[in-house]
């Protein structure tokens, strides 16, 4: 049956979006999850994956158009029987143009299916650069591949995909247009690490990480200071009714922003809980319009990779996001002023100026802060 | 100074199969490129390996096709075995194709030098001719390629006349009424087969539990079983504790399961496995290292002096022709500066014997693939449920085809019967290319062929084969 193929609405504050790139060609068939396209909102350059198997029968929004929320971009066939007799939506194909096609081999394309990995952006090691099992990453591992010395060796110049082009330049347009300014505070996590310790040894069904606490004292913070949650749109300054808070994961096709609705109301295990499941649908190209959707802030943990603190860019559409930086363990003076060891994180948030001033935005940092250091407040809470 | 004349941009030691395709590739690519060898261009595989054993094992495969004749309507009249002309033949065709060897590497410029070679250093390598003059020959690159040799017993060392190596075996000019096999590899098995097949009273020796101890279990148990039936002795998991001079040969005390056994024989041959030839190379005037007798390389084929590579046996297991000739290739490319930013290639390498049956195997065995904790689907496809095998009558044997039940890769695939040599190559172009089950079930295959059988047990490890 022949249907509509409509601009999706991947954000609250999304009203139009520019389709960029069309991934495959009228006449191509495509399977539940394949990418069909690239559109650009003011969040980001999304490849919007297909609900259903079907064909591609004509595309309306050419490259560059710009389209209302809800409005048809192309036609496609689910190759289901109509409903109306006679009303056959029978097409003929058209003629199929070369599709851009990833080179892999069969076994590499079903181990990246069940790892729910994209082979977009996967370095081939086989002959031609044909993608072979073996460069399919495991689905839990960082994916950013680290350069061998061997090919620090070679200088390549590529082409920029069109998915690359539209995050940079989104990325030039929040750092050039949003005025941020930024607070940079110390959290000590002592007790926090030990909460978490005896939390996770005493039971098996939730395990706890310092993301969590991180997701849920952000919440808190944002709850508690409702004034705070707002984000600057061309219409207006925009208060959000829900402290939701995003979160940066990182996938095999770079980094996404999944939000964590109403993380503010939650328990810890809640957000744990979810936050996992949001982490695999993101890793798994399963992140849905919804999921990243809304949100003013983000939280960006760099934690894991030896960082002391990361300043980062605010994601377009939000107002502030909280670079989390490594657990280190330092000496500070007591009370007697001596040294005695503490381990702590350092935070750094990134504030657009146009919705917070330096007074709100240390306000919520504090907040965070006093959440992080009260942790069984977050816990039973 | 040396003359520029002696200084090449590849210096190949070695003219084996491993050796001469490194030259004749280093040469494609542009290289000035120079082999030394000290006794056959072809090396072993071609001249006392490989190529004159399938002469003989054809005669005999032949011996066997004739006194079945009467079977197919055909009457051959006096079949008999002429064990001379047999050697003879053998020993020509390895003349003719290291004869060709030559030409290939004249018309690919491949400068020859014929004596041993020694490093002087890294990059300097003296090469001694039959007739006692020295020339120095320098490389910016070489490559190690000179192959190994038979392992001797340590207190049976080869005497040419009772106790045998390879060579003794393919160059005999009278038929022994008794052999005894030490080693039950495909060099062993194939000597076994053939002289069986021409009238000796063959015995086997395995130190390991079943013969081709490499080999699929399933394959090991069905060439045990159809040699056995063309009469050959077999005595697993039995070593040769000590053997002693007879007027007629020799007589060996077994240790086996049973306990100590004894038997007389004409001749042994001896096929425990081979050494690499690295003592004379004067290695220990390079950074090159030697561990138990092997060079020890990178993935690259690459020794601890970067511009000194190796290939082929000298580098260990498998100690096949084709594995030396694609590191050769590999090798050569990667000096010329290809495969700078690529991952090492890892093919499988497949693995074949000529003997009764014939056997060919590639990637893992069953016991491998368990051993390493995969979830493997088996399918079995047994050559009696195809047509073509009926027809001319080779009907004995299989096909055995592994898949992960995860992802459906293709494990391993292992062949017994008519055509298994030639037939396995089908599979190894499917491994290459990352084929998985739903591929090869595709994939149409020829009727009336025995590579049907190859789709027939695809289809059985899915349990979905549909002539049996």
């Amino acid at each position: 049956m022949r249907r509509e193929l409509l601009m999706p609405k991947l954000g609250l504050t999304m009203a139009e979006g520019v389709m960029t790139e069309w991934l495959i060609s009228p006449g191509a068939a495509f399977s539940a999850g394949d990418s069909l396209f690239i559109i650009e909102s003011e969040k980001a350059a999304v490849e919007v994956p297909a609900e259903a198997d079907g064909v591609l029968l004509e595309i309306s929004a050419q490259p560059g158009e710009t389209v209302p929320v809800g409005a048809a971009i192309g036609w496609w066939d689910d190759a289901r029987a109509t409903d109306t007799p006679g009303g056959g939506a029978k097409q003929t194909p058209a003629p199929v143009a070369p599709v851009e096609r990833v080179i892999a081999t069969p076994l590499a394309r079903r181990t990246a299916q069940q790892r729910g990995i994209s082979l977009h952006g996967l370095r081939g090691s086989g002959p031609r650069g044909r993608i072979r099992a073996a460069d399919i990453p495991m689905a839990d591992t960082v994916t950013e591949a680290a350069p061998s010395a061997k090919d620090a060796i070679a200088v390549h110049l590529r082409k920029p995909t069109p998915a690359e082009i539209t995050v940079a330049q989104r990325l030039v347009a929040a750092k050039q247009q949003i005025p941020h300014f930024y607070l940079s505070a110390e959290v000590e996590v002592s007790a926090l690490l030990s909460l978490r310790s005896e939390f996770n040894a005493a039971q098996s069904a939730t395990r706890l990480t310092l993301n969590d606490f991180l997701l849920a004292a952000v919440g808190r913070a944002l709850a508690d200071l409702p004034e705070f949650n707002r984000v600057w749109t061309d219409a207006g300054i925009l208060g959000l009714t829900t402290a939701d808070v995003g979160m940066a994961v990182n996938t095999g096709r770079g980094l996404m922003v999944a939000v964590l609705r109403d993380a503010g109301r939650m328990s810890l295990p809640d957000v744990s809980r979810s936050a996992k499941a949001l982490i695999e649908r993101a890793r798994t190209s399963r992140l849905g319009a919804a999921d990243m959707a809304g949100g003013a802030i983000t939280v960006s943990n760099a934690g894991m990779h030896d960082v002391t603190a990361m300043t980062s860019i605010i994601n377009p559409g939000q107002a502030m996001i909280l670079g989390v930086g490594s657990v280190r363990e330092v000496f500070r003076p007591d009370a007697l002023g001596l040294p005695a060891l503490r381990r702590e994180i350092t935070l750094v948030l990134s504030a657009d100026h146009r919705v917070l001033d330096g007074v709100s935005a240390a306000a919520l940092l504090k907040r965070i802060r006093e959440h992080l250091a009260r942790p069984l407040a977050l816990l039973v809470g | 100074m040396n003359a520029p004349s002696n200084t090449f941009d590849v210096l190949v030691l070695g003219g084996g199969p491993g050796g001469y395709v490194a030259a004749l590739r280093a040469s494609q690519l542009g290289l000035k490129t120079a082999l030394v060898e000290r006794e056959h261009l072809g090396g072993i595989c071609l001249n006392w390996g490989c190529i004159p054993t399938k002469s003989l094992l054809h005669s005999a495969d032949m011996l066997r096709t004739l006194r079945r004749a009467a079977e197919f309507g055909v009457h051959a009249g006096e079949v008999r075995a002429d064990l001379p002309a047999m050697i003879e033949r053998s020993r020509s065709a390895a003349k003719r194709l290291s004869g060709g060897i030559a030409g290939l590497l004249r018309k690919a410029r491949v400068q020859v030098f014929a004596g041993e070679a020694q490093f002087a250093t890294s990059q300097e390598v003296r090469v001694t001719a039959s007739d006692g003059s020295v020339q120095s020959v320098h490389g910016r690159h070489t490559i190690i390629a000179t192959g190994a040799r038979a392992r001797a017993l340590p207190d049976m060392p080869f005497d040419g006349v009772k106790v045998w190596s390879y060579r003794d075996a393919l160059s005999a000019r009278r038929l022994p009424s008794t052999l005894l096999v030490v080693g039950a590899g495909a060099i062993g098995l194939e000597f076994a087969s053939f002289y069986a097949a021409l009238g000796t009273r063959v015995t086997v020796l395995e130190a390991q539990p079943r013969v081709l101890p490499g080999s699929d279990s399933d394959i090991s148990a069905f060439v045990e079983k159809t040699m056995a039936s063309d009469g050959i002795t077999f005595h697993a998991a039995t070593t040769l504790a000590r053997t002693e001079q007879t007027p007629t040969g020799l007589r060996a005390i077994l240790q086996g399961p049973r306990g100590q056994e004894t038997l007389e024989a004409e001749h042994m041959l001896v096929a425990i496995g081979l050494a690499g030839n690295t003592d004379s190379l004067g290695l220990d005037r390079t950074r090159v290292k030697v561990e138990r007798g092997l060079i020890a390389v990178d993935e690259w084929g690459e020794t601890a002096h970067p511009c000194i590579h190796a290939i082929g046996d000298v580098v260990g297991l498998p100690m096949l022709a084709h594995k030396a000739m694609h590191q050769g290739m590999v090798v050569a490319e990667r000096i010329a500066g290809e495969h700078r930013n690529a991952a090492a290639p890892h093919p499988a390498i497949p693995a074949c014997t000529y003997g009764h049956p014939h056997t060919a195997g590639i990637g893992m065995t069953e016991q491998d693939a368990r051993a390493l904790g995969r979830n493997v689907r088996v399918g079995r496809f047994p050559l009696e449920g195809n047509g073509k095998a009926v027809a001319v009558g080779e009907a004995a044997g299989f096909v055995k085809t592994l898949f992960d039940a995860g992802t459906g890769e293709l494990l391993g695939a292992h062949i017994a019967g008519s055509e298994a040599t030639e037939l396995i190559q089908g599979f190894a172009v499917a491994m290459g290319l990352e084929s998985t089950e739903a591929e090869l079930m595709a994939t149409v295959f020829p009727h009336p062929t025995i590579s049907e059988s190859m789709h027939e047990s695809v289809l059985a490890a899915y349990g979905r084969a549909l002539h049996i």
